[in-house]
């Protein structure tokens, strides 16, 4: 059986193409059982994210499993084999284990270190587990990519830190009130930092949100579309005593928020605290207002100063993650050697039992009149003759460190003593 | 009849507790690894549980609260920190703080010890010092203080998340701290807490020197006293009248607390009195 891994991602292919390959539950479905339908040993999982499109193989003749992916792919997607080769990536054996254990690490990922890829896994891999498309091979090495995700996330710095300056306005906003369940937001233009952001606050608990825009219509709009309060710009000012958070990103050429306005709203407010965030170019809010009691301001420079930051911490976590990645890859070719080095050993020792059965049977119709005694004791010493020259490539095969060493050596005796696949 | 010995022994396992919880929640703090959090919690229960049941065995023993003597004065708001952090953590599920607090009752019962086990059990304090309207009197400045005392430390960390935040440059602090939000209310629990218990101390102080003719503390002790009043009060009313949070409420916590400081040390030096 040998591992595959083929599929797009967001380096090798354009969002629509990716956008037109999504899996969804259905075709995730259909794609599993197509694939176990044409060959029955083939274990399979079919991950689908925003940024990636994959499926992990384990078949005899991976080659085919793999070009009933493309089938699948061409089909859905509407595009002719050459172009989407061109656009897949194909990793095997202790390639494809290292290429899953990076994605699920979040090392392969746009915003790298990013931990919801190990949740997006996870359901693709207990699809299949449903589907019985994992079974033996696939669920052992997902169980080591798991495990691989938990010792980088535990050891290593990867994940720390916003890396978006969306999150990192949310990451802010929570270090600043605590749990953001009872906070107001208040979202001044309709920028589409600022809808993340406000998507990234709904995400957190963050129910009470304004929005509020030049345009009425405009703001009424995105009111609706995300579930949103339309506040009348006129009136935003007044809002300001009400809420904890402003997220401000209009194009007005001036500040919209003046030092007086905000002075005049926290004495209102009796000076709760309150977290502004410029995410605009030029800037709406008035640098002074950073200065007044319980106000914290932070610019769209500040926050994007943070995040690279906070982006280069992680680069400098990818060597200690990638050696404890290669670990995990070795814990897994290791299954694999013991896992096939157990079966040629039942085969080798079933192999020559039989021959000294055989031979055995030859004997006892030779010696007439043999006592029973007699009789065991030379049916023992052939077992020991057996076992005793059996011993060495037993023990070869037994030990890690050698089967390691002498590489192939679970061919080469396969070879040696013919014993099949 | 309980020994002397058995009594300094658990001493010594009490002292050992605090700075395990306190290596436990320094390693948390440098880690971020919650089950360092989770058995440093734990450390500092069974040692609070531990420190409790030798004050029930010492009273036991002596047949009185043992508030006359200093070190057991120091032990107990050590024991009471402590107490009032776990219920802190418990209640907040906020296991940050305790990087910074814990020092403390291990500092404080390392003095203790150090004076506890010089100390002769069998000398009896005067007898008025037995009376139950001293024992209130002590405990209840000793929670006050034990209150003051956390908001010190709660006070000090908003101020350095606060920076942090404010320098734009985040660092050591950030997600390593509790919110400022939540260490703010903290904050304004702990300062109306030991103000009303410090209340209670004060007034049953007055009427103890009434009801059984004390010793009056000297003139400047209770200027000294009743200006630290004053500024916890004016601490808790900033708070609930005029909207002070954050860090304006930490600085003047920290200064009152440095007031408190003074006002010990100013009592050690008092000598012989009662409350030297």
């Amino acid at each position: 059986m040998q591992f595959l891994i083929l599929g797009i991602n967001h380096q090798s292919a354009p969002v629509e193409v990716r956008d037109a390959l999504t899996l969804d539950a259905v075709r995730r479905r259909e794609l599993l059982r197509r694939l176990t339908l044409s060959d029955e040993s083939c274990e399979a999982v079919a991950l689908s994210t925003c940024n990636r499109i994959e499926a992990a193989l384990c078949a005899i003749d991976p080659a085919a499993a793999g070009e009933c992916v493309i089938d699948a792919f061409c089909e859905w997607g509407g595009l002719e084999r050459d172009a989407l080769r061109a656009m897949l990536y194909r990793h095997t054996q202790r390639m494809a284990f290292l290429h899953l254990f990076k994605v699920i690490c979040g090392l392969d990922s746009m915003a790298l270190g990013e931990t919801e890829i190990a949740g997006q896994v996870r359901e693709a891999y207990e699809a299949a587990l449903e589907e019985g498309a994992a079974r033996e091979n696939l669920r052992r090495l997902f169980d080591q990519a798991f495990h691989a995700n938990k010792q980088v996330r535990t050891q290593t710095n990867i994940g720390k830190g916003a890396v978006s300056i969306s999150h990192m306005a949310v990451d802010m906003a929570e270090q600043i009130f605590g749990g953001l369940g009872q906070r107001r937001a208040l979202v001044l233009g309709a920028g589409q930092t600022g809808q993340l952001t406000v998507q990234h606050l709904k995400e957190h608990g963050v129910t009470r949100i304004g929005v509020a825009n030049r345009t009425p219509e405009r703001a009424r709009a995105l009111a609706e579309e995300h579930g949103l309060e339309a506040v009348p710009w006129d009136g935003f000012a007044k809002t300001l005593d009400e809420v904890d958070i402003v997220i401000s990103g209009t194009s007005s050429p001036d500040p919209v928020l003046t030092v007086e306005m905000v002075r005049e709203s926290m004495r209102r407010r009796r000076n709760r605290q309150l977290l502004l965030l410029d995410i605009a170019a030029p800037r709406d809010i008035e640098a002074g207002a950073g200065d007044l009691y319980n106000v914290f301001l932070y610019n769209i420079d500040d926050l994007q100063q943070i995040v690279d930051r906070n982006m280069e911490e992680r680069r400098g976590e990818i060597g200690k993650a990638m050696r404890l990645i290669e670990v995990e890859c070795d814990a897994f070719e290791n299954w694999i050697v013991a896992r096939d080095s157990k079966s040629v050993i039942v085969e080798l020792r079933g192999q020559y039992d039989e021959i000294r059965r055989q031979e055995l049977e030859r004997l006892r119709g030779k010696l007439n009149g043999i006592s029973a005694e007699d009789w065991l004791q030379i049916e023992q010493a052939t077992q020991r003759i057996m076992n005793k020259y059996l011993d060495p490539p037993t023990r070869e095969l037994r030990n890690p460190q050698g089967r390691k060493a002498s590489g192939g050596i679970v061919d080469l005796i396969r070879g040696l003593f013919e014993i099949k696949k | 009849m309980i020994s002397g010995t058995l009594l300094h022994a658990i001493e010594a396992i009490v002292l050992l507790g605090y700075f395990c919880a306190m290596g436990g929640y320094i390693l948390f703090f440098a880690h971020q690894e919650p089950r360092q959090a989770r058995m440093a919690s734990r450390i500092l229960g069974a040692t609070v549980a531990i420190h409790m049941t030798w004050w029930v065995l010492k009273i036991h023993r002596l047949g009185y609260f043992p508030f006359s003597q200093w070190a057991d004065c120091v032990s107990f708001i050590a024991f009471a920190l402590a107490l009032g952090y776990l219920f802190i953590e418990l209640a907040a599920r906020e296991r940050r703080m305790g990087f910074c607090i814990t020092p403390l009752p291990f500092l404080l019962q390392a003095l203790a010890i150090h004076q506890l086990w010089r100390s002769n059990l069998a000398v009896q304090p005067p007898a008025e010092l037995h009376s139950a309207w001293a024992n209130l009197h002590v405990a209840t400045a000793l929670i006050a203080c034990a209150a003051f005392a956390l908001s010190f430390c709660v006070s000090v960390m908003y101020l350095m998340l606060s920076r942090e935040i404010r320098s734009k440059i985040l660092g050591r602090f950030f997600h390593r701290i509790p919110p400022l939000a939540v260490l703010d209310e903290i904050n304004a629990k702990l300062l109306a807490l030991g103000l009303a218990l410090f209340t209670v101390a004060v007034a049953v102080g007055i009427i103890w020197e009434q009801v059984e003719s004390v010793e009056r503390i000297p003139a400047a002790g209770q200027a000294l006293m009743m200006a630290i009043w004053a500024c916890y009060g004016v601490n808790v009313l900033g708070g609930m009248k005029f909207g002070w949070q954050g860090a304006r409420m930490s600085l003047l916590s920290i200064f009152n607390f440095t007031l408190v400081l003074v006002a010990i040390i100013l009592g050690g030096f008092a000598g012989k009195t009662f409350h030297g």
